[in-house]
């Protein structure tokens, strides 16, 4: 990246992110050239992460701690036995994150912003690399996570950009009863195409590509995707600002959608009263309604397929109850089928982490035709 | 107690409370008891009645705010006749009564509910009746139609109709709105979550099981102990002996569930978690082939 800590000093978020916009902005002849996407220019890159402690000014202390873990997955103590992780602050809430590779003798860098309900990892290093560096300092700590958005959801935000249109998307389609595993790639894409897609192949949408205006002309090009992941191509000169708002609203819609389908805000433990005992509040996460009309082995399929992760264990009651441990994230939840449908029930320890990651494989590699809901039951006086 | 054997009828009795008690945060409708404005106030609760010579121990109680519920749920379909005692009692508790409980859960506080009772209304949920069977008890079937006729006359009857349909069957309640409401019925859910684990007489595995669900299950990440006074506590609301406790020790240290540290206490490490998870089935492996057995030898 070109900015350094210094550069950012007295900088609040918004202007961080204005200075990394400047790396990616284009003229307007060079918008009109690049008609295409996907070449291996620039691009600010944002991964939006819900966080379980506040790591800030510790990630080379947690990852060590990974490292020093025999517990934890060997891929992710390998990980940060080979990596150097070194951190700047340069205020309160923004920190200088850099991942270097000594093997390599590469650095990756990324500016972390505390943005109050996530922690932003913005850089505009290439994607290639982030998938070995900073991806990875994600997905192996484990007290953070990329927030998740179900088909749907990602639709909704994504539609909720104002003056832009749908320019192209990623969309999937796996699920355990056919034998086919598909995606499918559409750049260009016209009013209406996506709906096809889901129509005609009942695939989903995991990346959404936007095209928006800054009258009259196209200014910002940029995508969403449903891992937490936002991405700005390019922006025309003059649009920086318009530029900047797009890419904070997506943040704060991502969080709300993320927020909204996995907190568990319901107190889920036990209460001792004087005669008698009781659990008083519940939160229940649904993925309903899936493309197949049958599943008689789903149970078995779930052992196969989710359930025999390394990060989990299980055990059952009765026919149609699993109690599943995420080991990863040192939770325990409840997991009833209900024909075709699962339901998963919060317990005492349960967060939005071990709810939100075991959908995310549901939808990832099992079935992508569930829909996601959650039902609290809440009963505090208002 | 026998060894294990008696699991898959404690197991039926579990089932039936979770079957209930979807009917409350209804999933499948919005005609569960809480969409009704009733909150469940409390699991087994004891309520001190100078109508009866000892407490009067329903299964529920649910409150919202004028009327109290007190429900009793059985596995089965088979009226017996201690169940029209029971029905006899949980009918003859006074509004005195009922406020004075009311008043010792806090249901303003956890709640937002005045204290206030109104009326009560007494109920009986059978887990495996539905109308053909009432139907049948009614008319061909004397002896159960002279339970029921007695029952009915206490206590308002609900049943599973369908597959899942938690429905009045019997009886009448005091409220024309809650008449109306049970008649139509609430969905129950496919898979009720499993809430409670205990069952009303505190048999030892009930008890194992019940450990594992509460105390096991938080040593996601560091040994976790619990000691007799502790459960003792926990499950206050019926006379827990010690030595139940220290039997259900025993077993979940005979199936490896846990660690024996003091006479008194057991250990969940993080270790343990798959057995503590896998506690029911653990234990129904255990009971063998009891499924075979005699209902009717524990009544």
């Amino acid at each position: 990246m070109n900015i350094e800590p210094s550069d950012i000093q007295s900088s609040d978020t918004r202007d961080v992110v204005l200075d990394l916009i400047s790396e990616v902005t284009k003229s307007g002849e060079d918008m009109e050239e690049k008609e295409t996407r996907g070449d291996k220019t620039t691009d600010l890159k944002l991964y939006i992460v819900d966080s379980s402690e506040d790591l800030q000014g510790r990630f080379s202390e947690a990852g060590l701690d990974v490292a020093e873990d025999e517990n934890t997955k060997k891929a992710a103590r390998d990980f940060f036995q080979h990596v150097v992780i070194k951190e700047e602050s340069v205020n309160e809430d923004i920190t200088f994150l850099k991942v270097t590779t000594p093997r390599y003798e590469r650095t990756d860098e990324a500016i972390v912003i505390d943005s109050g309900d996530a922690l932003w990892f913005l850089t505009t290093e290439l994607k290639e690399w982030l998938e070995d560096t900073i991806e990875k300092v994600i997905k192996y700590l484990p007290q953070l996570e990329r927030v998740y958005l179900p088909s749907e959801d990602l639709e909704d935000s994504m539609r909720g950009i104002v003056d832009s249109e749908i320019a192209g998307f990623t969309a999937e389609y796996h699920s355990q009863h056919k034998d086919r595993d598909a995606t499918l790639q559409f750049h260009g894409a016209e009013k209406g195409d996506l709906a096809t897609a889901e129509d005609a192949f009942s695939a989903t949408p995991t990346r959404i590509e936007f095209n928006q205006k800054n009258s009259p002309t196209t200014a910002i090009q940029g995508s969403g995707s449903n891992d937490g992941f936002a991405k700005l191509e390019s922006v025309r000169k003059g649009s920086e600002g318009k530029a900047a708002d797009t890419l904070l609203n997506i943040s704060e819609r991502f969080v709300e959608q993320d927020t909204e389908q996995f907190k568990v805000n319901a107190d889920t433990g036990w209460k001792l009263l004087e005669p008698g005992f009781v659990v008083d509040e519940f939160t229940s996460i649904e993925l309903h309604s899936p493309e197949r009309e049958e599943a008689d082995f789903l149970d078995e399929e779930l052992e196969d397929e989710v359930l025999s992760k390394n990060r989990y264990q299980y055990g059952r009651w009765g026919e149609d109850t699993f109690f599943v441990y995420d080991k990863e994230h040192e939770e325990v939840f409840e997991l009833g089928i209900e024909s075709t449908e699962l339901v998963l029930h919060a317990r005492e320890s349960t967060t939005a982490l071990s709810l939100r990651s075991f959908c995310r494989t549901i939808l990832d590699t099992f079935d992508s035709t569930y829909s996601v809901r959650k039902e609290e039951t809440r009963v505090k006086a208002q | 107690m026998s060894g294990g054997k008696t699991w898959p009828r404690q197991k039926r009795e579990i089932d039936a409370y979770n079957a209930f008690l979807s009917a409350y945060p209804a999933r499948n409708s919005d005609q569960g008891f809480l969409d009704e404005g009733y909150r469940l106030t409390n699991f087994f609760p004891t309520i001190n009645n100078s109508f009866t010579e000892t407490a009067v121990e329903p299964d529920f109680s649910l409150y919202d705010g004028e009327t109290l519920i007190l429900s009793e749920v059985k596995q089965g379909n088979n009226i017996e006749p201690r169940d029209v005692e029971q029905a006899k009692r949980l009918d003859s508790v006074s509004i005195d009564a009922a406020e004075e409980y009311i008043d010792k859960i806090d249901v303003q506080g956890r709640f937002g509910l005045s204290g206030d009772v109104l009326s009560i209304e007494p109920l009986l949920y059978y887990d495996n009746l539905d109308s053909d069977y009432v139907e049948k008890c009614r008319n061909e079937w004397e002896n159960c139609r002279e339970q029921l006729v007695e029952l009915e006359e206490y206590c308002p009857v609900l049943g599973r109709e369908g597959d899942q349909t938690l429905q009045l069957l019997a009886g009448e309640l005091d409220s024309d709105h809650l008449q109306d409401w049970l008649e139509t019925g609430v969905e129950m859910a496919e898979t009720p979550r499993v809430t409670v684990t205990m069952t009303d007489g505190l048999e030892i595995e009930s008890i194992a099981v019940s450990i594992c669900r509460v105390w096991g299950e938080r040593a996601v990440s560091e040994p976790v102990t619990v000691g007799v006074s502790e459960l003792r506590t926990h499950f206050n609301y019926r006379d827990l002996e010690p030595g139940r406790v220290k039997s259900a020790f025993d077993l979940l240290n005979d199936l490896g569930a846990c660690n024996r540290t003091q006479k008194r206490e057991v250990e969940f490490t993080p270790g343990h978690m798959p057995k503590i998870l896998n506690i029911e089935q653990l234990i129904s492996d255990r009971s063998g082939d009891s499924n075979q057995e005699d209902l009717d030898e524990f009544f």
